[in-house]
């Protein structure tokens, strides 16, 4: 008799090695999540949420910030998409989204650095924008029709090279607003809040960098805090709250709030490592977590969390010599959203066309990817800049600001999601064995459409070799819940590789596999 | 009509050991259904199996005659021309000494070490293959320069491309018998697969013999002793003849 065995590793991760026989696991456009108590799997695998437009956006996105406060007390969202900065209200009574121009920014792709100035009233709470050039601002509460004219640009200090600072990212903490200088190891903060002040002319002074209201003077070269830790340059900050952390090409540095005017921002002696930050745009933040694509002798190509004073390495050495071998990963950027618990940090490779995602919660890796609509080529996941706002979680993508959806499973523009899992190694002590039969255990029949039969497709690789030409298997109509996806006589080898992957729009999900399997008597 | 390629993928397919080949085996066991493949139809050809190996050539006897392959660039030119011969079945004198008489008797076949024994009058003959494209036959010196039909399996070329206008049942008989030689190379721990092959391929061989047993060539050998229609109705097996 054969001998039926479940298979173990057909749910996990992305773990793939630079070689086959080693490891060929992958996790395409699904996510690990681990069942819960008295589930019929321990494990399974779940698909990516499709995504519904809810506006056209022409460009390229470049960042996105939900400020605390609009008109109405509640939250709004800021996009830039190409050289302008948008907002996002709902209208009241329709429920229906409405973009509106706030001004033009620098005229370049790169992502911009955003945050919010909090205060309310007289104070206005202002939504900053850098883009590497120049640091814009606009009131968050001024209502949609007005709020064009809140536009303004701020001026910069100039660094000790006698040069305007070139902030690309900036951080609110504590009443002060911070941007780096991509040229020196400084980061320049304002004068404390509130942010805009009369002057003694009765003028309102906006330059929060350079005037100084106490002593009313103008103070060209900013005000100043060294990350003196490593003098390699501040190409990247982020403010997470309770820290503030800069980092270079070099190293990373973490700030807390000191209570003294002169010296607001001051560093622990071991708040600092020589692990700087490869891709400056990979540096997300979420709650107490910081991200990033590591650089420098001891962090090349790994990725790091930060966690408050803690740090940790989240990447494998499989996914850190695949960015090795990247040819540009210096341009990635990340994005950090919640989902279901899920806690997910993206990293998009744009020269090198890839995605890669991690679930803090689960602590695997997956890949996301956009298939070519017309050509069987895995792009990189075209959503960026993810953002929770008005219970939805928003994306951003060229052309268009999406939700993501409960329903459908097909990309904003009606692509398929194509949800691929190569599952791990599967081996009976290196023997040969011949596989019958191929069951997977999936959801059937929990298809929304009555006339469809979802399709999934199988391939497989024995002993490492490429995979074999794809078979069709069938996953049941609506209400087919005991159907059997079966593939049936598969052949011998040592070393077996599944990939298995659907496209159709339903929630496939993979819960577990069993073979029916027959050792062979020899070496 | 199929090929030797044909054959091996189908067995591979039914042993369940490389099924629906449709994206090609790997090279390793193509090499290894193709040698067992002509390891099995080498055995098949000297068990008379393959009736289209027969084959059967004029000669004219002589104390001593090779027959075989002629290959000039190695110097072998043999009496007889028998192309691809692999093995010698039978030898018949022809009787009406013309090569057109359809009088045959048959030579009586005694070991090459055992020859000397036999007087120069009996009707005998012996062969033994001498290299790989020549056997080499003896008569007695009564029989030179009578006229021989000399019976020969030709030999079967098993090559991946090698193409076999044959028919079904051949086809079956050698994927049953490549699939069995698979069984035994890969074995499963479980042997239903290889009882059942080892059923279909015994079937098989019974089938073709059977079907060989109307031209009397598959049978119990002898003309006079043996299963034919005229030893069995003549009853003589009922008293021990």
């Amino acid at each position: 008799m054969s001998q039926q065995q479940v298979i173990q590793n057909i749910v996990g991760g992305t773990r793939r090695a630079d070689m086959n026989v080693i490891n060929m696991s992958e996790c395409q456009n699904m996510y690990f999540e681990t069942s819960g108590e008295g589930a019929s799997s321990s494990s399974l695998l779940r698909s990516i949420k499709g995504l519904d437009k809810v506006l056209d956006i022409d460009g390229i996105p470049r960042g996105r910030f939900v400020a605390s406060r609009g008109p109405d007390g509640n939250p709004r969202l800021f996009v830039v998409y190409f050289n302008k900065l948008y907002v996002i209200d709902k209208d009241t009574d329709t429920g229906l989204y409405i973009k509106t121009f706030v001004g033009n920014l620098s005229n370049i792709t790169t992502p911009v650095g955003m945050c919010e100035t909090g205060g309310e009233g007289s104070a206005h709470p202002y939504i900053v924008v850098v883009d590497g050039r120049t640091v814009h601002i606009a009131s968050t509460i001024e209502p949609a029709s007005t709020i064009a004219s809140t536009f303004r640009n701020i001026t910069l200090p100039l660094n000790t090279n006698n040069q305007y600072i070139q902030p690309t990212h900036c951080a609110y903490q504590y009443g002060y607003l911070c941007v780096n200088d991509n040229l020196s190891d400084g980061f320049y903060q304002s004068y404390q809040y509130p942010f805009e002040t009369t002057d003694t002319s009765g003028n309102i002074s906006y330059d929060v960098f350079t005037y100084d209201p106490l002593s009313d003077t103008t103070a060209e070269n900013g005000f100043v805090t060294y990350a003196e830790w490593m003098p390699d340059n501040i190409t990247a900050m982020i403010g997470t709250g309770s820290r503030m952390v800069v980092l270079g090409k070099r190293s990373y540095q973490s700030f807390h709030y000191n209570n003294d005017i002169n010296q607001p921002f001051v560093s622990a002696d071991t708040a600092a490592s020589a692990i700087g930050i490869q891709a400056i745009y990979s540096l997300a933040t979420i709650g107490s977590f910081t991200f990033w694509l590591g650089a420098s002798d001891i962090g090349q190509n790994a990725i790091y969390v930060l966690d408050v004073d803690s740090i940790n390495r989240i990447s494998n050495p499989d996914i850190e010599r695949e960015i090795s071998a990247m040819t540009n990963a210096s341009d990635a950027v990340a994005q950090c959203w919640v989902e279901n618990g899920h806690m997910f940090y993206s990293l998009t490779f744009i020269t090198d066309n890839k995605t890669i995602t991690y679930d803090v919660l689960e602590k695997k890796w997956h890949s996301r990817v956009s298939t070519d609509p017309n050509k069987n080529i895995s792009n990189a996941w075209r959503y960026n800049y993810a953002v929770m706002y008005d219970n939805k979680i928003w994306f951003l993508t060229t052309d268009a600001l999406c939700i993501q959806s409960n329903d459908s499973w097909l990309e904003h523009d009606g692509n398929p999601i194509i949800r691929l899992r190569i599952c791990g190694a599967i081996i009976n002590d290196y023997s040969p064995f011949m596989i019958d039969s191929l069951f997977l255990f999936i959801n059937n029949g929990y298809t929304k459409n009555p006339i469809v039969r979802p399709k999934l497709m199988l391939r497989f690789s024995r002993d490492g070799t490429s995979f074999s030409n794809e078979r069709i298997g069938y996953m049941g109509r609506q209400g087919e819940y005991s159907y059997v996806t079966e593939f049936t006589r598969l052949g011998m080898g040592r070393i077996w590789n599944f990939e298995i992957s659907c496209s159709e729009n339903i929630d496939f999900t993979l819960m577990s596999a069993k073979i029916l399997a027959n050792v062979c008597g020899r070496f | 009509m199929f090929t030797a390629k044909d054959i091996i993928i189908d067995a591979y397919d039914r042993t369940g050991i490389f099924p629906n080949a449709t994206d090609g085996l790997p090279g390793e066991f193509v090499t290894m259904g193709k040698n067992l493949l002509r390891g099995l139809l080498s055995q098949y050809n000297i068990r008379n199996y393959l009736t289209f190996t027969q084959q059967s050539v004029n000669a004219i006897a002589d104390t001593e005659i090779t027959i075989g392959t002629n290959d000039i660039t190695r110097g072998i030119i043999n009496t007889v021309e028998a192309p691809n011969c692999s093995t010698i079945q039978k030898v018949y004198w022809n009787l009406g000494n013309t090569v057109n008489s359809e009088t045959y008797s048959e030579m009586k076949f005694i070991p090459f070490i055992d020859f000397e024994r036999y007087s120069s009058g009996d009707q005998i003959y012996t062969w033994r293959q001498i290299n790989d494209l020549q056997f080499k036959l003896n008569f007695t010196s009564t029989f030179t320069n009578k006229p021989m039909l000399i019976h020969y399996n030709e030999k079967i070329v098993v090559e991946l491309n090698s193409s076999y206008a044959l028919s079904d049942d051949y086809r079956e008989l050698w994927t049953l018998g490549l699939s069995d030689q698979l069984l035994t190379y890969y074995p499963r721990k479980d042997d239903n697969m290889k009882n059942y092959v080892t059923t279909a391929l015994a079937s098989a061989i019974s089938n073709i013999t059977a079907k060989n047993a109307a031209n009397r060539l598959i049978m119990a050998n002898t003309f006079s002793k043996g299963s034919s229609f005229a030893y069995a109705n003549s009853g003589s097996f009922l008293y021990g003849g």
